[in-house]
């Protein structure tokens, strides 16, 4: 009977199975997702939701349900390892954690010394838990070099926001009666959000869904299906703004009394008429016209941007061009409009008021050279608290203005970086690079310190969710071999650097407690023993009307369509309004006739964290090039047909997938894989020139049979 | 009490939880060999010109009249009076798939491992101690339920 129960998992005094209380950590910091962990003899053998979370309610996406293969993966790293080979080699001896943090250490003051605080480069991928003490590190180290992978993600939508409201705002799905999906696919990599929008089908509403890709939300949800060409999404939403200007369909008294520069940007979309965005989109003119119509009728109405928007060389522009439409209809601050979104902790709200700003700016250096990307993208540093990365691999070439001769690589991937493999090769001109990963990655191999971090199931790490709870875990089990996590290792670094920071140095769990000061909450100790999260008692949520009613934290105290902060760039090109530029991916439609989408997410990785999962990769067509059924006619080409995709850059051979998904002439291709790392062959030089964003969704491609006609 | 496994299509976007689940449940390991005892697909179709995706998780239905029952040579099928659930002993199992060509969900998998074939037993055990199967679980959408009859 015993081993009946015991083949079954059966969590009882038989079995000796117990549920410890965890979260997931595999994708970003927004859901992390409560998870019971089935334990026995401290080894994790299954995993669930934990019902009742906040974010999941006892379920858990494929990525999060393939947690214990992602625990136990066999290129755990272990122990602290001392590079002995040649860059890239991957030979490493073990060392211990006192010499490799006191190598680091070392190494770190020596540069700082030598060339100043700037030249070390503080860089966090994934996870993201430790980012306000890194921040923090950055700072007390006497540099504004911190940086994330948020420079290709995120932060071009909080700059777009900002741009406008003067702060981050978030669409108020559950108020809203009409959404329009824009870019938006939660199927693939948000089931809460995906179950807002099913939630509110059920309820009578209505939802249009804009992409150029056939999405799941498109055919489980759709009302009216809109497929834009890639990139030209700004051209429909100016000819929207034009047309429902003309039509008289505007919130005047909103505008009038909220509103900076609304008649120079109904003139600069007057330009953009109907007939222009038909023929840039490809969509009817009578299609756009219903969507106008019906976004500006419903007083309910919603537009849900996808980050992905701003993944385009006029993305930040795109972006601002779509929230314009909801300026201009008034639907701001109220139920079903755009919210004042609380980032309280590690970009999650808890509704009570943080100090997280205050821990990371308040050692925050006042004299030091300016952080990486300010010459090249100095409108981003109007917006954004953190070096713009995107810019490092060039700087790290040039040593223009000034050299960077040392990296602390956090979790960071190469692949996420376009032309990865220019990524790489400029790490070999770096003095000093130490890496913390949980996996031993390429990167690792070019590190000369590697530090083996811990899993969330095995950290104890706090959280705070929806406006009102606080979460904070124990670790579920022991770790892996002899790691730490990421925050001891900075807090050793701190110490042993003698950067004289007493609250860094205190460790991980004094900052949560200055952060969450103002909770309410008083016993740390019982939000630890709890299973669930806990209320805070001082938490409150989204009171409509407190963001119009305070004054806007833009430069001219108004909602702006007309950026008075862009305007203080145009003698570099950026436009204070949210205008279209004609971008082809930077090479000529004639040699490259396909226009490229990576990353555009799936159910079933995300990133590279996944791909070493075989239960994972069991259910993962990719990595695959996607392209529409015609085009596979016209290049002869079958399901699994090896094609080779060449950009400027690079070239990639891999099998087809023939799907209606993508429109003609357009292709798409999963990022994060060895095999065919998509990111290898997008040009690093084609950022957009307002955020330095990648346009990761947009570049020129060519597409052939592999092996020549048959 | 004896319950029924219930599928609904309409809320399935065929995002693979269900089948990683019962990965996890039952301790299979693709790079052994193993199968899961779930399978999750999407169907494209091209009508009139318009794109239609059908998203599909397939596994053992449980059926009240089981063809599995019915064609294996070995008996090795049989009814869970308890949950109503179509269990299975496959030591004599001979490996002739008559119940995966029989079976209208082609639910049955041959276990590279055991040599024999394997399948859902709808997290029996669990059910009995109050607990959803794996898959029931975890669905995010909960497209896949179990109904009490």
């Amino acid at each position: 009977m015993d081993e009946q129960l015991l083949k079954a998992k059966i969590p009882c005094k038989e079995t000796g199975i117990e549920i410890r209380h965890t979260m997931c950590d595999i994708c970003t910091p927004g859901l992390q997702c409560g998870v019971d962990a089935y334990v026995k003899d401290d080894v994790m053998i299954k995993l669930e939701g934990t019902k009742g979370f906040p974010s999941n309610n006892g379920k858990l996406c494929a990525k999060g349900a393939a947690g214990r293969e992602y625990q136990y993966r066999a290129d755990r790293l272990t122990r602290p390892l001392k590079r002995i080979g040649e860059r890239g080699s991957g030979q490493f001896e073990p060392v211990s954690w006192d010499e490799a943090l006191d190598i680091c250490a070392e190494k770190f003051l020596k540069i700082k010394e030598q060339y100043g605080p700037e030249a070390v480069a503080w860089v966090c991928g994934y996870s993201k838990w430790l980012r306000p003490w890194l921040h923090r590190l950055t700072h007390s180290f006497g540099s504004l070099n911190f940086i994330t992978e948020s420079s290709s993600c995120h932060c071009s939508e909080v700059m777009s926001y900002s741009t406008i409201f003067g702060q981050f705002m978030r669409p108020h799905v559950q108020g809203a009666k009409l959404v329009i999906a824009w870019g938006v696919n939660g199927f693939a990599n948000n089931f809460a959000m995906a179950k807002g929008l099913m939630m509110l089908k059920a309820h009578g509403g209505k939802i249009i869904v804009i992409d150029p890709r056939y999405t799941h939300t498109s055919e489980k949800l759709a009302d009216l299906v809109l497929r834009p060409k890639i990139g030209t999404d700004g051209y429909l939403a100016n000819a929207m703004a034009n047309y429902i200007i003309q039509n008289h369909e505007t919130d005047d008294a909103f505008i009038e009394q909220y509103v900076h520069g609304f008649e120079e940007y109904k003139e600069m979309v007057s330009h953009y008429t109907l007939e222009l965005a038909a023929e840039k989109t490809g969509i009817d003119i009578d299609t756009i016209v219903q969507v106008a119509e019906m976004f500006a009728k419903e007083p309910k109405a919603l537009i849900q941007p996808g980050n992905g928007l701003t993944h385009h060389l006029d993305g930040y522009n795109m972006h601002r061009a779509i929230l314009s439409l909801m300026v201009i209809t008034g639907r701001v601050d109220r139920p079903g409009g755009y919210f004042p979104a609380a980032e309280t902790f590690c970009h999650s709200p808890g509704g009570f008021p943080g100090r997280e700003e205050e821990f990371i700016n308040s050692v925050k250096p006042k004299h030091c050279k300016k952080p990486v990307g300010f010459t090249r993208f100095p409108l981003w540093f109007d917006f954004i608290n953190e070096a713009q990365g995107m810019d490092l691999v060039r700087q790290i070439r040039t040593a223009e203005p000034y050299p960077v001769k040392a990296m602390a690589a956090f979790g960071v991937n190469h692949k996420m970086y376009p032309d990865s493999e220019a990524f790489l090769e400029v790490l070999n001109e770096l003095d000093f690079i130490m890496a913390t990963e949980i996996f031993h990655t390429t990167l690792c191999d070019y590190a000369d310190i590697v530090l083996p971090v811990k899993t969330s199931y095995e950290r104890s790490e706090a959280k705070c969710y929806a406006n009102k709870f606080v979460f904070w875990t124990r670790p579920a089990i022991p770790p892996i071999g002899d790691c730490k996590d990421d925050v001891e290792v900075i807090t050793e670094l701190a110490k042993r650097m003698h950067l004289n920071d007493t609250l860094l140095e205190a460790g991980y769990d004094e900052g949560v407690k200055y952060i969450f000061d103002g909770s309410g909450i008083e016993d740390w100790e019982a939000v630890k023993d709890a299973p669930l999260p806990v209320p805070a008692p001082n938490a409150k949520g989204a009171e409509p009307g407190s963001y119009l009613a305070s004054g806007k934290r833009t430069p001219s105290g108004k909602i702006e369509l007309y950026s008075e902060t862009v305007a203080k760039y145009q003698d570099r090109g950026l436009n204070p309004l949210p205008v279209c530029a004609d971008q082809d991916g930077g090479t000529d439609p004639g040699s490259y006739p396909f226009v490229l989408m990576t990353g555009a997410r799936i159910a079933t990785a995300i990133h590279s964290r996944t791909t070493g999962l075989s239960w994972l990769r069991s259910q993962t067509k990719e990595p695959v090039l996607k392209i529409n059924p015609e085009d596979a006619e016209e290049l002869q080409l079958k399901e699994g047909s090896m094609v080779r995709v060449s950009t400027k850059t690079g070239s990639l051979v891999l099998p087809v997938h023939i799907t209606a998904e993508f429109n003609c002439k357009e292709a798409g291709l999963y990022h994060g894989f060895d095999e065919a790392n998509a990111n290898s062959i997008l040009a690093a030089a084609l950022l957009d020139p307002y955020s330095g964003f990648p346009a990761y969704k947009q570049f020129r491609c060519r597409i052939e049979k592999e092996g020549g006609a048959q | 009490m004896r319950y029924r496994f219930v599928f609904d299509e309409t809320r399935c976007s065929a995002c693979s939880a269900c089948v990683v689940a019962c990965m996890d449940q039952k301790d299979l390991y693709p790079l052994k060999g193993d199968l899961s005892f779930r399978r999750c697909e999407t169907r494209e179709e091209l009508k009139g010109g318009r794109i239609h995706m059908r998203y599909l998780s397939i596994g053992c239905m449980h059926c009240e009249s089981a063809k599995c029952i019915e064609v294996c040579p070995s008996g090795c099928f049989f009814r869970d009076e308890e949950t109503g659930f179509v269990l299975y002993d496959n030591t004599d199992c001979i490996s002739c798939r008559k119940c995966l060509e029989e079976c209208p969900f082609e639910a049955p998998v041959f276990s590279e491992d055991s040599g024999k074939m394997e399948k859902c037993d709808g997290c029996a055990e669990r059910v009995k101690h109050g607990l959803s199967p794996a898959c029931v679980q975890v669905c995010p959408f909960d497209a896949l339920q179990l109904i009490e009859n």
